[in-house]
């Protein structure tokens, strides 16, 4: 699909400023060839205006981009070989959809009939084939948004930059959407960065994240890292639903423990700990589970007694919340049939195995 | 509470009111004209076929159509780059550019056409410039280009410059990062946007030649189809049947350029954008943009200097330094002027009244989609295509068929002169109100309604307040376009001392008092600017208030620290 080799981009110390507010703090990444690389981050975070400065639309305060070998920070917008979709899908009122999704194709010098399977074929891919020779004011917005991303993937540039390129499909779409694009990411090995504030959709589309926030970068690794072993509060909170209890850290020997305000204490075995005084515990909602009175201790288990507050359905699991000595902790539990399912003001004994416990120091 | 049902007995006859207003005061006259004018029958059209062979004819509409273009053309080729020079440039840059756009509005071309008829003879007497020397502006159709193209130029500008601040910043950015050029990004995708709004700038410049009587006759230049019929009028009346059919050929070619903008402008328009294609320029457009600012302020500037030193003479000065200005000169001058003055300044009241009402009335239908309302809405626009000397022959045709009272009222003449005036500027006032008025709809009156608000006093006490600055706006327009007025007051007025653009007309025609009538032109320019600049603080006040706002404007939020 592609007509040009993947390539690898790196940031190098970027800053961006725009109107003298600092967008953007000295960014360092490296994406590598082929990689579907997803920023992640809230409105505002400066991940629109990191694709735009990758694309040259922005310019750079200071730092530096580079595509393989080639440092292209202050290469005209056409000579980087970049194409970028941009957030609000921009599409061109006078010209037809094939027109739109060909324009990029009209600079490589390839014939009518290559240019027309490629638009055909990457329009099929995004659900488009019937409105080939519309114009995109009869179309609606989501439909908009699937041509203006038909239009930078078939362009084959050395990297593809999607800002937010689902923002306007529904839930269903957008399934299909992903997984579209996963595919079409193993056949064409394209090197694409793409934008979300979807944390789902980027633990599910990503080879690697990265996470922004107010301009800074928080964490880069792949979804299972950031998931597991986030750096710090914001990328526990911003990657999935948690339990944060706050508490002090104390050693008995090498053995390191967590006590929290109300006095629990917990053995850790988090290996990359350091000799830190204060953190924070990090467990995800379902790394507990309830026990049953019968049920036989496995492992380092450590248990609590704690009494349901409230009960909450999510459709396939059950979220409860749970006083324990006065620190209220949620769980997800899975509906099924010998699940124990207590109803609120019972008294529960909840399971945790003290490995996925994560310590973010304070 | 206004029922529904008696919603759409209000509108209903409000409609049918707008189309009888319509029908009596310009379908009716214009048929009746062309039904007593045109040739019926085989004979009338072997009369017409032989009157578009005459050669006379023929040159006089090649050379209307040639100075209409040529002009159109050479505004182009001065609006164009400015108007790309104001949405990309900063702020004072882009302020000056829309100054000097503005300046050429506030003087009536056929002053200008005076102004450089002057300026020829002092540069011919003094041998200053010696590529002037010998140069007879008399009959000189490239000063008549000039003079148009300098004149009619900020249509083009100001409509281009809205056309390309429509346009969304990411569309250019779209095309530049996917490979394409700075040039071809501009040819493929600015300009295909940016034409609609050229291509409406343009027509409204050619509209404006078409029907420009003064102008080519201050020039020397009879051979024209406005001035042809105001000429043949006198001479022949309205029997004449070179009058008729040059008046034919007018409202025929007008109708062509309106039709021909109005298939741009239902062609796929650019999405309304709220980040324009602004930003800084390259360098080396940076580099011939100062040149042309530069230019373009003289130029407009120009004419409005040499009428002040022309007014420092009581006759045509061959000297640029003060003639024979004297404070008895000054106050006989004013003395003389003030009562025409006077008229005048009623009558352009009366005609912004009437524009006002006019426009109201035809705007008072927007957000209904009956059968009859769109008709109206037709209507109302075509009158873009109506020249204004068509409607006033019109009006002296209806005249003459009318007996009793009224014959032979000056009444009558004076309310066709403004009715000519609202009714041409009819389209663009009836579209500022009824864009008002849906805003207020939207808004305002819902909000109100919510709250109970009932009664057409209450509506009244709720809408007017709000309709004040686009009322006063309407108003103005039509002051001020009553103000320089000459085409039609040339068709319709035989006495000189009718509305003082005709007298000035006269009086700078007749080149002893030219001292006086400079003086007397620069108090048109400054009273006509003073109602323009008016009109245009007040409309910018409107058309930035939402801009400002950061709910309308992502680029606003998205920079906010």
């Amino acid at each position: 699909m592609t007509t040009t080799e993947p390539a690898s981009l790196e940031l190098r110390g970027l800053d961006v400023s725009i109107d003298q507010h600092q967008i953007l703090r000295d960014i360092d990444l490296s994406i590598l060839p082929g990689e579907l690389f997803v920023l992640l981050g809230g409105a505002g975070d400066g991940k629109s205006t990191l694709l735009r400065a990758i694309a040259g639309l922005d310019p750079v305060s200071s730092g530096e981009i580079w595509i393989d070998d080639r440092e292209i920070t202050r290469l005209a917008v056409n000579r980087r070989g970049v194409a970028l979709m941009l957030q609000t899908f921009p599409l061109w009122a006078h010209m037809t959809v094939a027109k739109n999704v060909a324009f990029g194709l009209s600079r490589q010098g390839l014939g009518r009939a290559e240019t027309r399977r490629r638009v055909e074929e990457e329009l099929a891919l995004l659900g488009l084939s019937d409105f080939y020779r519309h114009l995109p004011k009869q179309l609606s917005p989501a439909q908009q948004q699937r041509v203006a991303l038909a239009r930078t993937l078939v362009a084959g540039m050395q990297a593809t930059l999607l800002d937010e390129p689902f923002s306007a499909q529904d839930a269903q779409l957008r399934e299909r959407l992903v997984r579209a694009l996963k595919k079409r990411q193993l056949q064409s090995a394209t090197t694409t960065v793409l934008t979300t504030q979807d944390r789902s959709e980027a633990l599910r589309v990503a080879d690697r994240i990265a996470l922004i926030h107010e301009g800074e970068l928080q964490q880069v690794g792949t979804p299972m890292e950031l998931y597991d072993s986030p750096r710090n509060r914001y990328v526990a909170e911003y990657m999935g639903d948690v339990n944060l209890i706050d508490g002090e850290i104390e050693y008995a020997g090498d053995q390191p423990l967590f006590r929290t305000a109300n006095g629990i204490v917990i053995p850790l075995f988090d290996r990359v700990l350091k000799r830190a005084r204060t953190g924070s515990a990090m467990f995800r909602p379902h790394d507990l589970h309830i026990i049953r009175s019968d049920e036989e201790p496995f492992g380092d288990q450590i248990r609590f007694s704690g009494r349901v507050e409230q009960a909450e359905f999510l459709g396939d699991a059950v979220r409860y919340f749970i006083d324990i000595a006065g620190e209220v902790v949620w769980m997800d539990q899975a509906r099924g049939s010998d699940q124990l399912n207590p109803n609120i003001g019972d008294q529960v004994v909840v399971g945790l195995d003290p490995a996925r416990i994560r310590i973010l120091e304070h | 509470m206004i029922e529904p049902q008696q919603r759409s007995w209000k509108s209903g006859s409000l409609a049918l009111l707008q189309l009888v207003t319509f029908l009596l005061l310009v379908l009716a006259p214009l048929v009746m004209l062309f039904a007593d004018m045109l040739p019926v029958g085989s004979t009338g059209l072997d009369t017409a076929r032989s009157l578009l062979r005459d050669q006379p004819l023929q040159q006089i509409i090649l050379r209307t159509l040639a100075v209409a273009l040529l002009a159109c053309g050479l505004a182009s080729i001065l609006a164009i780059p400015a108007a790309f020079l104001v949405v990309r440039s900063s702020t004072p840059v882009r302020i000056l550019v829309q100054i000097i756009g503005f300046l050429p509005l506030t003087m009536p071309p056929f002053i200008s056409a005076a102004v450089l008829k002057h300026f020829a003879l002092v540069a011919e007497n003094t041998g200053g410039i010696p590529l002037l020397t010998g140069l007879n502006l008399h009959g000189n159709n490239i000063a008549l280009i000039l003079v148009f193209a300098l004149h009619y130029l900020p249509f083009i500008l100001f409509s281009l410059t809205a056309g390309l601040t429509d346009i969304d910043r990411s569309l250019a950015e779209s095309a530049r990062n996917l490979g394409a050029g700075r040039l071809f990004a501009w040819r493929r995708i600015t300009l295909p946007l940016a034409t609609p709004a050229y291509v409406v700038g343009a027509a409204l410049v050619i509209l404006r030649i078409l029907e420009d009587v003064g102008t080519p006759l201050m020039l020397g230049i009879d051979g024209m189809l406005a001035p042809q019929i105001v000429m043949r009028l006198g001479v022949a009346g309205l029997a004449d049947p070179l009058l008729n059919i040059s008046a034919l050929v007018l409202l025929a070619a007008s109708v062509t350029v309106a039709a021909l903008a109005w298939s741009a402008l239902v062609a796929p328009p650019g999405p309304s954008g709220l980040k324009p294609c602004t930003g800084s320029p390259p360098r080396v457009g940076m580099i011939f943009s100062l040149p042309l600012v530069f230019a373009l302020g003289m130029l407009a500037l120009a004419p409005h200097v040499w009428l002040l030193l022309m007014s420092f003479g009581r006759d045509w000065s061959t000297g640029l330094l003060p003639g024979h200005l004297t404070i008895d000169g000054l106050q006989l001058t004013l003395s003389a002027t003030l009562p025409i003055l006077s008229d005048t300044l009623s009558y352009a009241a009366g005609a912004g009244l009437l524009t006002l009402m006019v426009s109201a009335a035809f705007a008072a239908s927007t957000g209904r989609n009956g059968q009859v309302t769109r008709v109206i809405r037709f209507a109302s626009n075509t009158l873009f295509a109506v020249p204004g000397i068509v409607l006033a022959l019109a009006y002296v045709h209806a005249q003459g068929l009318l007996d009793g009272p009224f014959a032979g009222w000056s009444g009558l003449t004076w309310l066709a002169l403004m009715l000519v005036v609202a009714f041409k500027q009819l389209p663009l006032a009836r579209h500022l109100v009824a864009r008002r008025l849906r805003e207020l709809h939207s808004g305002d009156m819902e909000s109100a309604y919510n709250l109970g608000t009932t009664g057409f006093a209450a509506e009244l006490r709720i809408a007017l307040p709000s309709l004040a600055a686009i009322f006063s706006i309407v108003f103005l327009i039509g002051f001020a376009a009553a103000m320089v007025e000459l085409s039609a007051v040339l068709l319709l007025f035989q006495d000189p001392q009718a509305p003082f653009a005709l007298h000035l007309f006269r009086s700078l025609q007749a080149s002893p008092v030219a001292g006086n009538a400079a003086m007397q032109g620069l108090l048109l320019v400054t009273l006509n600017a003073a109602a323009l600049l008016l009109a245009f603080g007040l409309l910018r006040r409107r058309c930035q208030r939402p801009l400002e706002s950061p709910a309308h404007n992502p680029a606003v939020v998205r920079k906010a620290p």
